[in-house]
């Protein structure tokens, strides 16, 4: 009975229009006056736990780092090194936007940023060499959703928060995944570029690809600033991300000469409302979680799935294609928040690895941001290249569907998002 | 899912809107600095200041609710707008109207149990930074406050079918 007024109420305020924070603390509000197992006075006190939290901070710093760093010019940079190594490719300029996107995503945590960051500037070049329009916003989209699956990661630090699973070896378990995406992408590419006379830009000399590669530098040197701190435990990913935005003020401000006070206060009020977005979420879902707690939801859930089959791969299976479906109608962070807290206590009873799992989780969700009706990299994408969303659904379709493929791939194998990490931290 | 629909905006609460502007951008600078020298001053005289961590938090959840505001203000909330999109224009008004009210039932719902969470905690401090907790607490239930007659003013809007 708590189950079924849990799901109709959250989708019946979702549908009708209510923001999705408002919307969780809603059904937060039927839940209690309905089965009355808890007091309203736990809506303001687990709202403001469930913010004030160190680990979160990591969100602000890093969305507003990829925000300076695309206002501050370090994402041509970027650019302009992926062209001048793979230009001479045929259906070059595809492969660098793809590389792009993926050396954007060792920068930023999320798809929407590296797809407006990359997309933004690569996309009107491709159209404008004479690609096709729709496979060239395709691949760019595509490839941007590497951005949450290659570390830094948004979605990975608000599992990590809701899971109480080191952020740092997700981020290290979505390297190889997020590797192979790229590729996929890739290698999707070749394929729609195979039957086409696609220009191919003459061979730069290697004094060209180093000058560019030099100018480059500045941006690559983040990551590995980043990571080695992480990985060296030197400092925790919200520290991290405090590096990146000084690190990325300087370069845009001191060395690009494209930061501005004005601009810097413009760029800050922006992040701070897109952080709002995502925190009120995740605040709002913390007291949705000590309800669903209470109620007993994930148990509920749980013992309907282990009806289903004891077998925990096929349960894991049952987990990604409902996954697959949230992701359809709901945006990644609120999806993550919602999900992490019902699904985790079922994982750990099948005795899954939650890393794993949490890296599983984020790229099955993560693939929702490029199919309809709610995808926001698929929109973004659209506005940039001015086609139709028909359009891109005919050439992006195979690419979630080769994703789609690794998903399940990663869950027969969950080796390959654990190898690493255990490799490195163990 | 964020379609855009700005109010028009009158003067006074223009000026309003900008000092919020303002503030979350000076939390937003003290917050970064907070924790970068924290980081740094660990690194180099292997020793942090232990007020900061506290200080940076309650900087974070003040940005946060301030953006909150802003992003009402915007009408920037993500929320799904699939069916209400695809409903003709009378249905869509009513429905508009509708959602509005319950948010506004789930804010004055944050405001009465926000005020208990401020009240409740009088007297109390931060343990390190000695900020009195009732005003780091405050922010929720104001931020919740003026949310609600922002979305007052929303829904005078769709009422007179400007929005």
């Amino acid at each position: 009975m708590v189950l079924q007024i849990f799901i109709i109420s959250i989708f019946v305020l979702l549908l009708i229009g209510v923001p999705i924070s408002f919307a969780i603390l809603g059904t937060v509000g039927v839940l209690i006056v309905t089965t009355g197992l808890t007091q309203f006075a736990i809506i303001p006190t687990y709202m403001f736990s469930g913010i004030n939290n160190f680990a979160l901070m990591a969100i602000p710093f890093f969305i507003l780092s990829g925000d300076i760093m695309n206002e501050g010019k370090l994402s041509e940079s970027l650019i302009g090194f992926c062209r001048k190594l793979l230009g001479h490719i045929r259906g070059g300029l595809g492969y660098a936007a793809v590389l792009a996107c993926m050396m954007f995503a060792c920068l930023s945590g999320a798809a929407v940023a590296t797809v407006s960051a990359i997309g933004g500037i690569m996309l009107p070049m491709l159209i404008k060499d004479g690609y096709d329009a729709a496979d060239s916003t395709a691949v760019v989209c595509t490839g941007a959703c590497t951005g949450p699956i290659i570390p830094p990661s948004i979605p990975m630090v608000v599992y990590g928060v809701v899971s109480g699973v080191s952020v740092t070896k997700m981020f290290i378990g979505g390297i190889v995944p997020g590797l192979i995406a790229g590729i996929l992408v890739m290698g999707s590419w070749y394929l729609m570029g195979r039957k086409k006379n696609y220009p191919v830009e003459p061979r730069q000399s290697a004094r060209e690809i180093l000058r560019s590669a030099k100018k480059a530098v500045p941006a690559m040197m983040m990551p590995v600033i980043m990571m080695g701190g992480m990985l060296t435990g030197i400092f925790t990913p919200t520290e991290a991300g405090v590096i990146a935005v000084v690190y990325a003020f300087i370069i845009a401000r001191f060395v690009n000469h494209s930061m501005p006070m004005k601009t810097l206060r413009k760029v800050m009020i922006s992040s701070a409302k897109s952080s709002a977005v995502v925190l009120l979420v995740v605040g709002a879902t913390n007291v949705l979680a000590s309800v669903i707690t209470v109620a007993r939801i994930p148990q509920m859930i749980g013992a309907a799935l282990t009806s289903l089959s004891s077998n925990p791969l096929v349960i894991l299976c049952v987990i990604n294609v409902i996954l697959l479906v949230v992701g359809l109608f709901v945006d990644t962070i609120p999806a993550v928040t919602l999900m992490g807290p019902i699904f985790l206590p079922i994982i750990t009873n099948l005795g899954i690895d939650p890393v794993a799992f949490g890296v599983i989780l984020v790229f099955a969700l993560v693939i929702g941001l490029v199919t309809p009706p709610v995808g926001s990299v698929l929109y973004i994408g659209c506005g940039i290249s001015e086609i139709r969303l028909v359009d891109l659904l005919k050439s992006i379709t195979p690419i979630v569907f080769l994703f789609i493929a690794e998903l399940f791939l990663l869950t027969v194998f969950p080796q390959l998002i654990t190898a690493l990490p255990n490799l490195i931290i163990g | 899912m964020d379609e855009q629909r700005t109010t028009p905006i009158p003067k006074v609460l223009g000026f309003f809107v900008k000092c919020l502007e303002n503030i979350s951008f000076v939390l937003f600078v003290v917050m970064v600095i907070t924790v970068f020298i924290n980081v740094i001053g660990r690194f180099v005289f292997q020793a942090g200041i232990t007020e900061a961590e506290e200080l940076a938090k309650i900087l974070f959840v003040w940005l946060i609710f301030i953006g909150a505001v802003l992003l009402s203000w915007d009408n920037k909330h993500i929320y799904v707008d699939i069916l209400v999109n695809a409903l003709p224009r009378i249905p869509k008004r009513i429905i508009a109207v509708i959602s509005n009210l319950l948010v506004s039932v789930i804010l004055a719902i944050l405001v009465w149990q926000g005020y208990y969470f401020v009240t409740s905690n009088i007297g109390l401090a931060m343990p390190m930074t000695k900020i009195p907790v009732a005003v780091v607490h405050a922010i929720l239930p104001a931020a919740a406050a003026l949310m609600f007659l922002i979305n007052q003013y929303r829904l005078y809007l769709i009422i007179r079918g400007r929005d």
